[in-house]
């Protein structure tokens, strides 16, 4: 491991860690959008998916430790980077007019501790109940199996009350901020694990932006539209299909 | 043209200062370097310390000239050095601030000039190759691929002027030290010392007190010979293969 800790004492050894921890996170993020959108499917699809994901303890726990692995590696290179950076450059231009960089490059840390903040609330707000302790007791009822009712979870989160309105306002800024983060973020770690070639290289931009993009809409679709009173909808729809589904086949049964 | 010019004053011990000074009958043909000469005469005429600056060829091609002309390293024309950006790029009118490369590794020596013995240094641990290269080899004795070449050739382009440390907003050397790694990495000469070189240069440069990369770009933008951020994400794979090596 000398090499590693060799390579690390290097800045570029730091952005590589900052590179792989935040392609871990990012990984996540798409796999935890992806899993969000379920909850338009009704709450049987959405709630046998909750329950399936925190049944499969295996995949729990290898998906946590990675996660609480990654995330202290990649605050604690930013803060080892941004030290080293601004001691390079102690005093500002009286005058600078950015030429490259974006707006989302240069708030990196600062979307960085907005998304560190924003985390630590979610996790206390919809996985440790801690924000609003009445979502441990809701069940649901799934083909006979007693289940945790997180699609009503994600209902009274983002109820048309006063903190549900504060929920999805804070919701919807932090994954601004996460879409900032990610489009700088995504193309950055290609270039700094040295992930170039002459005939990708344009890509590269563009994928992340894409990322960001989807992003942005796959996460803000859950708070928006369920405020807007759709995810409730759907999920009535769905429901009524199912049923009607069912009477549909015991009546050619019969 | 009529200019007003707000020039940073500083010698070495003391804190800067902005100062401005008016610049009359500016020729819209002269060189923004030929322009300061003008101010200058007049200063020393009237008994004041000229401006100083660094500069040499005023041709673009050696490097030691530089400064920050409204915000932007080597002024508004891209991909040219301040001695070579002539004043019919600006108006009539214009007030320009004028700003010397600030880094903590490029400390300043009087006004707009700075100490790069920092990329010298950077130079002296790898920039080289210890073959016997002799004369001029025929073209054919060596066989280098046409992408190689100018890829190579690309990243030898640069001039040292240190303007990728000046626009960087963490002022690392990476773009420098990354297009000193490569010219010599990709050519066949080079491969002998192609991992201890990026080692000692990536070393050195962070020693000196350079800033890490986070990919902003500003370097790549203001570079006069216009060396591609390719290269420092070529220099991030060579380092890791140094390192894995053991160097």
């Amino acid at each position: 491991m000398s090499w590693f800790t060799n390579l690390y004492a290097s800045s570029i050894g730091k952005k590589l860690i900052m590179a792989l921890t935040g392609l871990i996170i990012f990984g996540f993020a798409v796999g935890h959008m992806s899993g969000n959108l379920l909850i338009f499917l009704g709450p049987d699809v959405f709630n046998g998916y909750a329950a399936a994901l925190k049944g499969n303890l295996p995949l729990l726990w290898v998906t946590r430790l990675t996660l609480l692995a990654a995330f202290p590696l990649h605050i604690f290179s930013a803060i080892q980077l941004k030290r080293l950076n601004a001691a390079a450059r102690p005093s500002n231009y009286g005058e600078w007019q950015p030429q490259a960089s974006t707006r989302s490059s240069r708030t990196m840390i600062y979307g960085g501790v907005v998304l560190l903040f924003f985390i630590v609330y979610h996790i206390l707000h919809f996985t440790l109940h801690i924000q609003q302790p009445e979502f441990a007791a809701l069940t649901y009822n799934l083909d006979g199996e007693q289940v945790h009712g997180a699609f009503e979870m994600v209902l009274m989160g983002f109820a048309p009350t006063g903190m549900g309105i504060f929920h999805v306002v804070l919701y919807l800024a932090a994954m601004v901020a996460l879409c900032l983060h990610i489009y700088h973020g995504v193309w950055s770690a290609m270039q700094s694990l040295g992930l170039n070639h002459p005939k990708y290289n344009d890509l590269r931009k563009r994928v992340a932006a894409a990322f960001a993009f989807v992003l942005l809409i796959g996460f803000s679709a859950g708070p928006l539209l369920t405020i807007a009173g759709v995810t409730k909808a759907a999920g009535e729809a769905f429901t009524k299909q199912s049923v009607d589904q069912v009477d549909t086949d015991a009546t050619v049964r019969r | 043209m009529n200019l007003t010019l707000k020039v940073w004053r500083q010698s070495t011990d003391s804190d800067g200062r902005f100062e401005t000074y008016e610049a009359k009958d500016v020729s819209t043909d002269a060189s923004f370097l030929e322009m300061l000469d003008v101010v200058n005469d007049k200063l020393e005429g009237e008994g004041q310390e000229p401006i100083v600056f660094d500069h040499d060829c005023r041709e673009g091609i050696c490097g030691a000239c530089g400064f920050l002309v409204n915000g932007v390293a080597h002024g508004p024309e891209t991909g040219t050095t301040i001695c070579q950006t002539h004043m019919r790029r600006f108006s009539d009118g214009d007030s320009l601030t004028i700003e010397p490369w600030r880094a903590s590794a490029f400390p300043v020596i009087k006004d707009l000039m700075v100490d790069r013995t920092a990329f010298d240094k950077i130079i002296e641990s790898g920039g080289y190759v210890s073959v016997r290269t002799g004369a001029a080899p025929d073209a054919h004795t060596m066989p280098v691929n046409k992408h190689d070449a100018d890829d190579a050739f690309n990243a030898a382009t640069c001039i040292g002027c240190g303007a990728c440390v000046a626009a960087c907003p963490n002022a690392a050397a990476m773009l420098f030290t990354a297009a000193k790694v490569s010219h010599l990495g990709m050519l066949p000469q080079g491969q002998v010392e192609r991992y201890e070189r990026v080692a000692s240069m990536v070393d050195t440069m962070e020693e000196a007190g350079f800033g890490a990369c986070s990919n902003h770009g500003e370097c790549e933008a203001v570079c006069p010979k216009g060396v591609s951020l390719n290269y420092i994400a070529r220099m991030n794979r060579d380092l890791v293969m140094a390192k894995l090596k053991g160097l």
